[in-house]
């Protein structure tokens, strides 16, 4: 197994009118490719920074965020994109599928940004990670038609289709009741199981972590490895 | 392309889930496109029937005039200003040259000019009559002697009337006794005694009194009518006949002639049937009021004019047509003359069948002779006699005031009063000089003697004389002799001669007036010929640039709505990006491009545009059409004038609708480049907090 989310000595900070927030002052994970790991913590202990970071959609204020390898902090924001769009998948607490585009189209719309493949190809994909998460009946429903778990699993569909290394979920089952929450959870994990796909996710939910293979434990914007450090030099 | 497919397909359906506000723009960009197809057509048409118009009328496609002119060429140019265009140096050899240039069909040579005639007042013609008659037989004037003391009588009421409002009660005194002393039988018996010393007072002391004798202003092309004719296709005689060749004279324009010659009671009447017959009514027009009591007021100048037969033969006409209104001439005319809705057609029928017979409805007749007089550039007088041959007008442009502001003369008669002498005048002042025995005529002699031809002489003479000789007293007496006695023919040869200010230049293709006018322009630097070239928009003057200030006003009022579309599309953009945010940083987050989101916003408003266009220039092109069958009906003058008619029939071309759709586009592009910047500025972590 190798290594393919690192954070090293992690600091974020953004600016909020004249003073500063510290969301991670001192972050320092590993995750290895196929694992299936979930971030846990008190709301406002930096969890959703933590997915931003290894999404690519932020870069660190200090230390080192390494994704697949790449240094994000060195990149640009073209191709920060694009290792979004190749590398990685995102399924969001609000499931944010675009509103007017029916259930087939919200699926494929991830590989038509990324191009190259041709109709009949992205077909067979699409209708591939339909079936996956059981949505086959419903290919021509606007998100709107569909019920919440549905609508997660259309993400999940969203998400995988274009075959990431790594997928991210925050607080996939939040919006959802906990019957349904779990059923999200299983079929990650199951997918995670079948195409050894490396799944991140945040919850603070005790029965969701339960499914994970491994925990990290956030506080105050710290791993808790990093937080006994400093408490016990303290 | 699928990848297209799904961007136009988002756009498509945030413009639908947008649908009130995108209705709004849309309707904005339908009606700008409008503006712009229907706008550019119409000033297309406009001009292409302005063109033609002006063009096979008076102007020609080109004009040149010399360089050295003072002022610009205005061939329909305002009334009454007179301009300095100079003269070309050589006509003939402009002429020839230019005429030898590919495209060229025809080269006219013209002068413009203003003249004034001084029209008879009706005591002048009976004064006239009454000499005559006298010298027949100075006991039958008895009809003549009537119409002056009807006149005097008219004069005496003037002087009442007068009396209210001056002060100059000395002068009226004095003009009071005169009119009094003709109005008394005394002076008529002494007129039967001795007719010619009170025709002399009545020619001395009592006409000047008269006032009705009127100024006319004559405004003219001079030229080669019979090559005018030929070329200037709209030419068209409507009363009389064309100036014969090589004979003196005018041609009144037919507009010209019935404004400014027509007695004024028949034009009065003229104006209010016409009126009335476009469905005014005179109890609704206030306008129309004034003129029926102007024309009521103006009863005195028939009554002048009708001798002792004519009265009673009124009368009983009178008593047919109005049983009901008893009393003398005077009270029965004016009320005649108070026309209202119910018998206007009828008097006016009974106007021109029994009244105007009796009178004279036009100050000069086609047939008659006027003197005209104009000043040299350094102000003398100078005068000639012209025989009025006929009217005209402009085919189209009809009922144009600017296009029938033109009359047309000889070119010779032009030259006598722009103060240029011909051979025989030379001969003759210099007989005159002779015979007043002046001392230096003789070596003018020996100077024309040994220089031979006319041009030479002139400047000999003004060069020997230390003045210009044509300017001198001597020659302004010789000259007014030399008016009277100016020969009717010419020889056609003579035509191209003299001085020429200017000539019209005609293309056998029109579309290639700026060619061709480049053509002239370098041919002028390499041959020196001394002229400057006009575009028949330039050359008409003042009207040919109201087509500059359709196309502003145009223009403006298209900046105007485009302005307001940019800011409304503009806007309503921003709003939209606002509400997509969310929407926005989920494409961002699964890795669409900053530029995915630009096309994305600019697709968004490009099919809007691109609908909304499409039906404003569908519908443009419907209205164009729509007006171009019907016509678009010139309301006023100028408008005649740039529709080259009464009614503008404008069409549309492909120009128009891709310029409508183009702007809009371009308009709809930038509007939407600040909001796409705000898109393509959200960041992709907006998705990870948005509530769906």
């Amino acid at each position: 197994m190798s290594t393919i989310v690192e954070m090293q000595g992690v600091r974020k900070d953004y600016p909020l009118g004249k003073t500063v927030v510290h969301a991670l002052r001192q972050v320092d994970l590993e995750i290895e490719a196929g694992e299936f790991t979930a971030i846990a913590g008190p709301s406002g202990s930096g969890k959703t920074t933590v997915l931003n970071l290894i999404g690519c959609i932020d870069v660190p204020s200090d230390g080192v965020v390494r994704v697949a390898g790449h240094e994000t902090a060195k990149l640009k924001d073209r191709a920060l994109t694009q290792l979004r769009l190749h590398t990685l998948g995102f399924i969001f607490q609000n499931f944010n599928l675009i509103g007017v585009l029916n259930l087939y189209q919200n699926v494929e719309f991830p590989l038509l940004l990324q191009g190259g493949l041709g109709k009949a190809e992205r077909r067979q994909r699409v209708l591939e990670m339909v079936d996956k998460v059981g949505l086959t009946d419903q290919l021509k429903q606007r998100p709107t038609e569909l019920s919440g778990g549905q609508r997660q699993r259309v993400a999940i569909a969203r998400a995988l289709v274009t075959r990431p290394k790594i997928v991210l979920a925050d607080e996939p089952t939040a919006n959802l009741d906990s019957k349904t929450g779990y059923s999200i959870i299983e079929l990650m994990k199951e997918i995670n199981h079948q195409d050894n796909t490396t799944f991140i996710f945040s919850t603070h939910d005790q029965k969701v972590m339960e499914h994970a293979d491994r925990v990290i434990e956030l506080i105050d914007g710290m791993t808790v490895a990093a937080e006994q450090a400093e408490s016990a030099s303290a | 392309m699928d990848r297209w497919k799904i961007l136009t397909l988002l756009a498509l359906r945030s413009m639908v889930s947008h649908r009130v506000k995108n209705t709004i723009v849309g309707i904005i960009m339908i009606f700008g496109t409008m503006l712009v197809v229907v706008g550019t057509a119409v000033l297309d048409s406009v001009e292409k029937s302005m063109q033609e118009g002006i063009t096979s009328s008076a102007t020609g496609h080109l004009q040149v005039y010399s360089e050295f002119a003072e002022d610009d060429l205005a061939i329909f140019g305002q009334m009454g200003t007179a301009s300095d265009i100079g003269e070309l140096d050589d006509y003939p050899r402009v002429a020839k040259n230019i005429s030898q240039l590919p495209g060229v069909a025809d080269v006219v040579p013209m002068a413009l000019g203003t003249a004034v005639s001084f029209g008879h007042s009706e005591l002048d013609r009976v004064l006239e009559e009454l000499r005559e008659q006298s010298e027949r037989d100075a006991a039958a004037t008895m009809i003549q002697q009537q119409q002056v003391r009807q006149i005097a009588e008219l004069m005496q009421r003037q002087n009442d009337n007068e009396r209210k409002r001056s002060t100059d009660e000395e002068r009226l005194d004095d003009e009071r006794l005169i009119i009094d002393k003709v109005l008394g039988d005394e002076f008529w018996q002494g007129f039967a005694e001795d007719p010619s010393a009170q025709l002399e007072y009545l020619d001395t002391r009592f006409a000047p009194l008269s006032t009705d004798g009127k100024l006319l202003y004559v405004r003219y092309i001079a030229t080669d009518p019979e090559h005018f004719a030929k070329s200037f296709e709209r030419f068209q005689i409507v009363d009389g006949e064309a100036i014969p060749r090589g004979k003196r004279g005018v041609l009144l324009s037919k507009r010209f002639y019935e404004q400014f010659v027509k007695a004024r009671i028949a034009r009065e009447f003229d104006a209010i049937i016409e009126e009335v017959r476009e469905s005014e009514t005179i109890a609704a027009n206030a306008v129309l009021q004034s003129r029926v009591d102007r024309m009521a007021r103006a009863a005195q100048t028939i009554i002048i004019q009708l001798d002792s037969t004519e009265t009673p033969r009124l009368m009983a006409d009178f008593e047919q047509l109005m049983p009901q209104v008893a009393g003398t001439i005077e009270e029965r005319l004016v009320s005649f003359l108070g026309v209202d809705d119910s018998n206007i057609e009828e008097r006016y029928a009974f106007f021109y069948e029994k009244i105007a017979p009796l009178i004279e409805v036009y100050d000069v007749a086609v047939g008659d002779e006027i003197v005209l007089q104009a000043f040299t550039k350094r102000g003398y007088a100078k005068s000639a006699k012209a025989k009025i041959w006929g009217t005209f007008n402009f085919r189209g442009l009809e009922g144009s005031d600017l296009a029938g502001a033109v009359n047309i003369m000889d070119l010779i008669t032009f030259r006598t009063l722009y103060g240029k002498m011909t051979p025989e005048q030379h001969e003759e002042l210099d007989l005159i000089r002779e015979q007043a025995g002046a001392r230096d005529v003789s070596a003018e002699d020996a100077e024309a003697a040994l220089f031979g031809g006319s041009e030479d002489l002139e400047a000999d003479v003004a060069a020997i004389n230390g003045d210009d000789a044509e300017e001198s007293d001597v020659f302004e007496i010789a000259l007014g002799t030399l008016a009277n006695e100016q020969r009717d023919s010419y020889p056609v040869e003579e035509i191209p001669e003299g001085v020429v200010l200017n000539a019209a230049v005609i293309l056998k293709d029109p579309s290639r007036i700026d060619e061709t006018r480049a053509a002239i322009a370098a041919l002028n630097v390499r041959e020196k010929l001394g002229i400057q070239v006009a575009d028949w928009q330039e050359a008409s003057g003042l009207v040919g640039q109201f087509i500059l200030v359709i196309s502003l006003v145009l223009y403006t009022a298209i900046v105007i709505i485009f302005t307001v579309a940019l800011v409304i599309i503009n806007n309503s953009m921003v709003m939209a990006t606002m509400e997509r945010i969310p929407e926005i940083g989920t494409i961002r987050a699964i890795g669409g491009q900053k530029s995915t989101i630009m096309i994305l916003t600019l697709l968004e408003t490009t099919v809007l545009c691109m609908i909304a266009g499409s039906i404003g220039a569908l519908a443009g092109a419907g209205l164009v059409s729509l007006l171009g069958s019907q016509g678009i009906p010139a309301s006023n003058d100028v408008m005649v004038f740039l529709f080259g008619g009464p009614r503008l029939y404008p069409e549309f071309g492909a120009s128009n609708l891709i310029w409508g759709v183009a702007i809009i586009l371009v308009v709809s592009i930038v509007s939407t480049i600040y909001p796409a910047l705000v898109a393509t500025g959200v960041q992709p972590a907006v998705a990870m907090r948005s509530k769906e």
